[in-house]
Order: structure tokens, then C-alpha cells, then sequence
């Protein structure tokens, strides 16, 4: 190699170089100015947040980076503080998540709704029916090996409120013992793939249908029970837990999403011209799957514009 | 499945003509993460392929075998290894650097840099040992014979950064561990079709499949032709 | 002080099935400077081995090797390479890099930072000098055998040094290669301040440049001497073989105090020989000296005479290799293709073999 060409490859070795420690510089001062939000997938792929959050970042210049990931993630990195703030739905988990002192300032924020889908020839016959005979049918049928039932089986807040129902029988299935009943280990989206291939029933958020039911033969059987509502809540990661949360970005993005403007954008979210969350601050009835504390009102009206639903 | 691809093809060149913001930025980060990995990988492991190769001393086998094993290491589990690491409650999280695309190069640097080590240091010692005396005879010191072997073996190294490219350009699990598959953030070619084909979108999903064909085929043929000219 | 000592070298080498092969012991000669040196043997005998090690790319197992009086074995790397630019070395089959021809030839002058000026014009004399003009360009490996033998060398004689190493260079060279090469060698010689070991499995190539011999026989010397000691008086029966004594037969020596002679009785002949040997000996004599006729000859100076008969005859082409049967035992003898036809001989034709008493070498 010539002297000429010997020049030319240490530059752009070194420009490269260069390019390299700036972009490596530009990621972590990115990180400084952004908040990590840990959430289902199935929230995120309801398109939910990618509707409501450039509101969010254009009024406050903060970045909000999501993570769609299971709820034992979610909770997960909120504890680990690899996340600034949750929106989960899965109230168990949640509280137990707080009395761990992870999370503080829990506040409602929506809700939206299970349904049960199956084949549209429903050998089950669960169409119609309310929850209880639901269920015990669907148990029934399973037995008779006239149907399969597909649970997502991740202890997702899909899975929760699936094995809540199956409690209200007291009779919960057995993947390993019943033959009818099968756990995918995965995401709404695959399970409905794996339900559908297989001509099963399954429990499905509103969202993931609205969005996926024109490429699946299933069809909508069971909703509107007020077991089937799905709360949503938002917590913010204690900051003392890791010093490094960013407690104070993260507070105003919850106290957005509790506030008028927050609230309204949610319910203005249509999929398929159906609204599918129907927004809960402040609401303080059992009906709605979350009671907002008074504590939790008299917290966030400081910050979310005095707006109390 | 014939509908699917159709559906890609056509998707594909949409996306990619109309200048699609998110899709081009998918490019772009993918090709930064695995270009930068690669070439990160590159400088560091031809030097340290070499020196193997060339000199003797104890422990050479075992430190031969090493290499060779870590060839093999489960990528997914770096990512994880590389997430412990990163994460803010990890012994690096006042970097702030999870959920980056650096972490992202980081988890593909691990890939990469074993296979070059490995496959620069195989082309090396394959190199006829009568042309390495015959440079040593001619008055080479360490740092001549060393740049003149790797020009002997050029088109073996090349070829074994071809394979760590496309490992690398590839890989799905740890870079979705590491990186977190944020939008406008994280997200390459292997995370989105993930994600795309979760979500049902599975036009989509071959849209990018097929776009991330064309480009690793297209640096594959830039490279292949270096490789066969003379420089 | 010498240019270069060797002292009680020995090399084994470690093979794949972990048994050792040992290929040099105790190999110890020197070498002044200006002067040739030629290590001759048999291919195996450990020549190129030899080489390699005095060419600071091989390490010897035991033993030392001093350059003016330094010793080369526990150097740094910097250090032998510093001693590796004042050697040069040229290798049997040639080696050359991926690169055009210009960049090999170049390429020794280029590690010791010599400036690209002179690079070239050395390059330019180099390879008219060897008959390359117009393949500068070319890359060298996808030269004919010839063409990358003409690189080689000039490759290496372009350095200058003060030490060639030769390691049987003319064995594979075209007869063109063979002249351009013979005369690069001259002119080496004909500088004192140049030295030169070659290493050769022909005699006759050590003899014409050699001013000192070592004659190698399965990693050990059989003998050091000048070409006239090692060919007149060839120490034991390897070495004589080697340097072409092609007929060595089997006996017992009397002295004859009158005539000053030995008389070798070699199962039913007498040979009469200069040297004065007593005992078992190994009688050897060259072919070429020993001369053939359908008579026998009319000169006495011939004091050994025998009659017998041809056995095999080879044809050489200008020249016929035959071997002649006396009493049994067998002597090989030479002659031209046009007397062989001339004398009208053949297998069975009886024939007179002669040949000098001083033309007889005992061991």
C-alpha cells in the first residue's frame, strides 16, 4: 500500500472513530433526557400510546421511550429502575408492587374490556350466557373434547384477569392434566395466532381484537360483564429505590395522563370507529375496575391541572 | 403464505420509495448497530487473531479452544449477561446506556469478536510457512510480517467478517434484550419483524424480511468484489 | 574472527504422533569472511534444516551459532531481525507474495526503510539485470517457474548483504536461470567482503564455487575440507560415494615394501593402489577413470588390467554407462555412444578395463 492510500485509511479509520464516540456520547445524553415507560404489549400494540404520547412530548419537551414488554417485565425494570414509570393492568401485582416500596403515587387511569372470542360454530355455547355459566361451559365442552381453550399463560394482566374468571368456578384448568387447555407463554398477538390456527377459544383485550379481528376466523362471543373490565393504573418508580429514576419527567407524564387534556385524548382514541379505553381518574366506583382514592385525587390535582375526573 | 409475500413485495418498495420515516430509520439504525459492531470487532480481533497465530507460548491451545468455544455462545445469552450489566441496578447503570443502541453494538461486538479471532486466525496459520520464513528472511520485524500475512490472507479474513456481519445483522434476542425495541429508538430489521408479526402485521413483517434481504445481499456483493480484486 | 561459528548443533523435531525425528547432531564448523562455503549431501541429509537455522528462522534444539562472535540463540526479536538484514537467504523453490513483481523485489529494501527513490532505481537495474523487463507490473504468482525463480533471486540479491545463504538453488533452474545465476555468484565472490553458504546435493557445483566443504550425511558431517581434500581423500566410504566414486569394492591390502605399492586382493583380482594401505580397506574408483578397449592396452603406466565381460549397458544419450564383469566382481565405466557403436559392443562382448594404480582411493 502506497503512502497516499496508507493516509487516506488512518483518516477514515479515525473519522469513523470519531462517529463512533459521538454516537456512543449521543446515547447516553439521549438517556438523560427521556423517560423510560414500561407497559404491556398489549396496551402498546392498541396504538393506545403512540396516539396519545406525541401530545405529551411536544407540550414538554421529554421524551418517552416505551418499552412493550410482559407485566413481569414491566414490574420488573420498574424495580430494577431500568424504567421511570409503569402502566400496567393487573391490580394484584400492582398493589403488591407498591407495598414492596417500588412504586409510589399509584393513579387510575383507564380501562378497557375483555372479551372471550371462539369459533363462530360455538360448540361451547357460551354466546349470550353470563360469566359463570361462561366459564362452566367452557370447562364442560373442554372435558367432552369438543373444544380447546388457549390461555397466554405468562402471568400477563390478560393471564391475571383469564385465571380470576376461571376462579369464580373454582374450578381453574390444568395444562398439564387437561388436554383442552393449553398455555402459549406468549403475547396476545401470538396466542390469538395459535388460538385461531387451532379453532379455540381464548380471552382477548378489546384493543388486540379491534385491531386483528379481520385476519382471524374467530368471532366475538362473550363481553360486556363487569368481570371482564380491565383497569389500568400508573406508578411512578420510587426514586429512592435507584437514584437514578427519573422521578420528576415521569411525574409530569402521569400527571398528563390524569389530567383533562390526558383524559380526553384517551377516550378520543378509536380503532375500527370504536373507542377502546374509556378514561377512570377520579372515578370512584368499583364499576370501573379501579376506585381512585381520595389520597390519590388530592395528590395529582397539584399537578394534573386541579382536574378530578 | 404466497398472499404474505406478495403483500411484502409490494409493501417493500412503498415503504422504501416513499421514503418512509420509520422504515429508513430502521435501516439506518440497524446499519449503524451492525456496522459499527463489525468494525469495532474488526480492529480489534485482526490484531489479537494474528498475535495467536504468530507467536508461541504457554497455554496457546487452551486459550485456542476458548476462543473457539466462545464462537459458539448463545448470543441471547450475552444479551442477558450484557442487560445484568447495563441495567441501573447493574454494576454500568450510571451509564445509562440500557435500552441504547450502544448496548445494542455492545451485545453484537460479543458475536462478532470471537468469530473474527477465530476465522483471522485460521486464514493465518494457513498461509504457506515457507512464505512467512521467506518475509522474515527478507528483514521483516513482527509488525511487517504481521501486515504482510494479513494481506496473504485477505480474502480469508474478509470472508470471515462477512460471517460476522451477517451474524450479527441477524441477530434478534439479545439486541431485543438490550435494546428494548423502542420506537424511532431501538428498533432494527430482526426486532420489527418480531414485532410486526406479533402484532398480525405480516406484510409488514416480509416487507422489512425482504429489505433486509437486499441490503445484506447488497454489502455481501460490495465486499465479495473487494475481496476478489487486488488491492 | 570468523564470520560465522557453529558449535555442536542439533535439531529434532517433534512430530504430529508426538515421536521425535532427529534431524541434525552435532554439527559444528566456521566460516571466515569473503569465503564460500558449500554444505553438500544427499536430499534428507538435513541441508535445508542447516540453513534455516543459520537463516535465524529455525531455533536449534542444542548448541550455538556465533555471527562475529555473537551468539544468535537467546536474541530478542529486534536483535535477529537486525542480523536477519545482513543475510540473505534464497530457498530451493521460490516463494513469492501475492503482489505485483515490482512489490516482491521491492519489498526487502522496503522493510529496512530504504527510500522509495533508490527503491525504484534498484529496481529498475535489478530487473534488467534478470531478464524481467516489462512483467514489473505483472503479480508475480502468476508467473512461469522460471519467471518466479528470476523474482526470487533478484529479489534477494537486490538487498546487498554481506551473507548469502543458498539453499541448492540450482536445482530447479531452466538453463538460462543457471548462467544469470552462475554469474551473480562470481561476482559475489569476487568480493572479500561477501560471503556466501551454499548448500548443493551435486559435488561437481560445490566444487566449482567452494573454497570450503562440509559434506552432511543424515544430520551428522562426515567430513570439513577443502574440495580437493574432500574429493582426493574422501574419509569414509559415505563421503567417497557421495563425491562420485561409483565403484567401491570390497578388500585386503598388502604392502609391497619393494615397489612402495599396495596390492588389494578383492576376491579373485589384484588391485594395485598408491596409497599405502594395509588391511580391510574399500577399494574406490571413479568410472572416469577407468578406460576400455577390445585389447588390452599398450601402456604401462595402466598397472591394473582386467578382462572381462559387458553386462548392462545404459544409454545416456551421448554417453553410455556400462558395466563390465571381471571375476564377478563389477565395475561401472563410461564411455561415448559413438564409440560404443564404433567397437561394435554389446552385451557379452569381452572387453579390457584399465586403470591407474594412483586413480585407486582406499578408505
Amino acid at each position: 500500500m502506497n503512502k497516499k492510500n496508507k493516509i487516506l485509511s488512518i483518516v477514515l479509520i479515525l473519522t469513523i472513530s470519531t462517529l463512533i464516540g459521538i454516537s456512543t456520547s449521543f446515547d447516553i445524553l439521549h438517556s438523560r433526557n427521556r423517560i423510560i415507560l414500561a407497559t404491556t404489549t398489549s396496551t402498546y400494540d392498541s396504538g393506545l400510546l403512540d396516539y396519545l404520547i406525541p401530545s405529551f412530548e411536544e407540550r414538554s419537551g421529554i421524551l418517552v421511550d416505551i418499552l412493550s414488554v410482559g407485566t413481569g417485565y414491566a414490574l420488573e425494570s420498574g424495580r430494577r429502575g431500568d424504567a421511570d414509570v409503569l402502566l400496567v393492568h393487573s391490580r394484584i401485582r400492582e398493589d403488591e408492587f407498591i407495598s414492596n416500596g417500588y412504586g409510589i403515587h399509584r393513579a387510575c387511569i383507564m380501562y378497557n374490556d375483555f372479551i372471550i372470542i371462539g369459533p363462530s360454530n360455538d360448540p361451547a355455547n357460551i354466546q349470550g350466557e353470563n360469566i359463570s355459566v361462561v366459564m362452566t361451559n367452557l370447562k364442560n365442552a373442554g372435558e367432552s373434547g369438543l373444544i380447546k381453550f388457549y390461555s397466554r399463560g405468562d402471568g400477563s394482566g390478560t393471564n391475571s384477569k383469564e385465571l380470576s374468571l376461571w376462579d369464580l368456578i373454582n374450578n381453574t384448568p390444568n395444562s398439564g392434566i387437561d388436554s383442552w387447555y393449553f398455555e402459549t407463554g406468549a403475547g396476545m398477538g401470538n396466542t390469538l395466532i395459535v388460538a385461531d390456527e387451532n379453532n379455540g377459544y381464548t380471552l382477548i383485550d378489546r384493543g388486540t381484537w379491534l385491531s386483528t379481528k379481520d385476519s382471524v376466523n374467530l368471532i366475538l362471543l362473550v363481553e360486556g360483564e363487569d368481570f371482564l373490565l380491565n383497569p389500568y393504573g400508573a406508578i411512578l418508580v420510587n426514586p429512592e429505590i435507584n437514584l437514578s429514576v427519573r422521578y420528576d419527567l415521569a411525574l409530569e407524564f402521569v400527571a398528563f395522563l390524569t389530567s383533562k387534556e390526558g383524559q380526553e385524548l384517551i377516550s378520543s382514541y378509536k380503532l375500527n370507529n370504536e373507542t377502546l379505553f374509556f378514561p377512570s381518574f377520579g372515578h370512584g366506583n368499583e364499576t370501573y375496575g379501579c376506585s381512585t382514592t381520595d389520597t390519590e385525587i388530592e395528590f395529582w390535582r397539584e399537578y394534573n391541572g386541579n382536574y378530578t375526573g | 403464505m404466497v398472499n404474505e409475500f406478495i403483500d411484502g413485495i409490494i409493501e417493500a418498495f412503498v415503504l422504501l420509495f416513499s421514503f418512509d420515516l420509520e422504515v429508513w430509520g430502521i435501516i439506518l439504525l440497524s446499519l449503524r448497530v451492525s456496522g459499527t459492531a463489525i468494525f469495532v470487532a474488526t480492529l480489534v480481533s485482526l490484531p489479537i487473531g494474528s498475535f495467536i497465530a504468530l507467536r508461541e507460548f504457554r497455554g496457546k491451545k487452551a486459550l485456542t479452544n476458548l476462543i473457539n468455544t466462545f464462537m459458539g455462545f448463545p448470543p441471547v445469552v450475552a444479551g442477558l449477561l450484557i442487560f445484568l450489566l447495563l441495567s441501573k441496578s447493574g454494576p454500568l447503570g450510571s451509564l445509562g446506556l440500557l435500552y441504547s443502541p450502544t448496548a445494542m453494538i455492545v451485545a453484537q461486538l460479543f458475536l462478532a469478536i470471537p468469530i473474527i479471532i477465530g476465522t483471522s486466525k485460521a486464514a493465518i496459520e494457513s498461509i504457506n510457512p515457507d512464505l512467512k520464513e521467506t518475509i522474515l528472511n527478507l528483514g521483516a520485524n513482527e509488525r511487517q510480517l504481521w501486515w504482510e500475512l494479513i494481506k496473504e490472507s485477505k480474502k480469508s479474513i474478509i470472508a470471515g467478517i462477512l460471517v460476522a456481519f451477517g451474524q450479527a445483522i441477524s441477530e434478534v434476542g439479545a439486541v431485543m434484550i438490550v435494546g428494548g425495541n423502542i420506537r424511532w429508538n431501538t428498533r432494527t430489521f430482526t426486532t420489527s419483524i418480531v414485532l410486526q408479526t406479533r402484532m398480525g402485521e405480516f406484510g409488514m413483517a416480509m416487507a422489512l424480511g425482504l429489505i433486509l434481504i437486499i441490503i445484506s445481499f447488497s454489502l455481501n456483493y460490495i465486499l465479495t468484489h473487494l475481496q476478489m480484486r487486488d488491492i | 574472527m570468523n564470520l560465522l561459528e557453529v558449535r555442536n548443533i542439533s535439531k529434532d523435531f517433534v512430530k504430529n504422533d508426538d515421536s521425535v525425528q532427529n534431524v541434525l547432531s552435532d554439527i559444528s564448523f566456521t566460516v571466515k569472511r569473503g569465503k564460500c562455503f558449500s554444505i553438500i549431501g544427499p536430499n534428507g541429509s538435513g541441508k535445508t534444516t542447516l540453513l534455516r537455522i543459520l537463516g535465524l528462522v529455525e531455533n536449534p534444539t542444542d548448541g550455538k551459532i556465533l555471527y562475529l562472535g555473537k551468539e544468535m540463540t537467546n536474541l530478542s526479536r529486534k536483535e535477529k531481525t537486525k542480523f536477519r538484514r545482513r543475510i540473505s537467504f534464497v530457498r530451493q523453490k521460490p516463494v513469492v507474495m501475492n503482489s505485483s513483481v515490482e512489490k516482491n523485489i521491492a519489498y526487502g529494501l522496503k522493510v529496512r526503510g530504504v527510500e522509495e527513490r533508490e527503491i525504484q532505481q534498484k529496481i529498475e537495474e535489478i530487473i534488467e539485470v534478470v531478464g524481467l523487463k516489462g512483467l514489473e507490473k505483472k503479480n508475480a504468482r502468476s508467473l512461469s517457474g522460471g519467471e518466479m525463480q528470476r523474482v526470487a533471486i533478484a529479489m534477494n540479491f537486490i538487498l546487498n548483504p554481506e551473507i548469502y545463504l543458498l539453499d541448492e538453488i540450482f536445482q530447479n533452474l531452466d538453463s538460462m536461470n543457471v548462467k544469470l545465476l552462475d554469474d551473480f555468484i562470481m561476482k559475489i565472490k569476487q568480493d572479500k567482503e561477501k560471503t556466501i553458504i551454499m548448500s548443493t546435493h551435486d559435488p561437481f557445483e560445490a566444487i566449482k564455487y567452494a573454497d570450503k566443504i562440509a559434506v552432511l550425511n543424515n544430520g551428522q558431517i562426515a567430513q570439513i575440507g577443502t574440495p580437493n581434500e574432500i574429493f582426493t581423500a574422501p574419509k569414509d566410504e559415505f563421503t567417497a560415494q557421495f563425491v562420485g566414486y561409483e565403484n567401491i569394492l570390497y578388500g585386503i591390502a598388502e604392502l609391497d615394501k619393494g615397489t612402495g605399492l599396495s596390492q588389494i586382493k578383492v576376491s579373485d583380482l589384484i588391485i594395485t593402489a598408491s596409497s599405502q594401505q594395509e588391511g580391510e580397506v574399500k577399494v574406490c574408483i571413479r568410472p572416469e577413470s577407468i578406460s576400455l578397449g577390445k585389447n588390452p592396452p599398450s601402456s604401462t603406466s595402466l598397472r591394473n588390467t582386467f578382462r572381462g565381460y559387458i553386462e548392462k549397458i545404459r544409454d545416456l544419450g551421448n554417453i553410455c554407462q556400462l558395466i563390465v564383469n571381471c571375476n564377478s566382481e563389477k565395475f561401472l565405466t563410461t564411455i561415448t555412444t559413438l564409440s560404443l557403436r564404433n567397437l561394435e559392443l554389446e552385451i557379452g562382448s569381452e572387453v579390457f578395463i584399465s586403470f591407474k594404480a594412483t586413480d585407486v582411493k582406499c578408505v
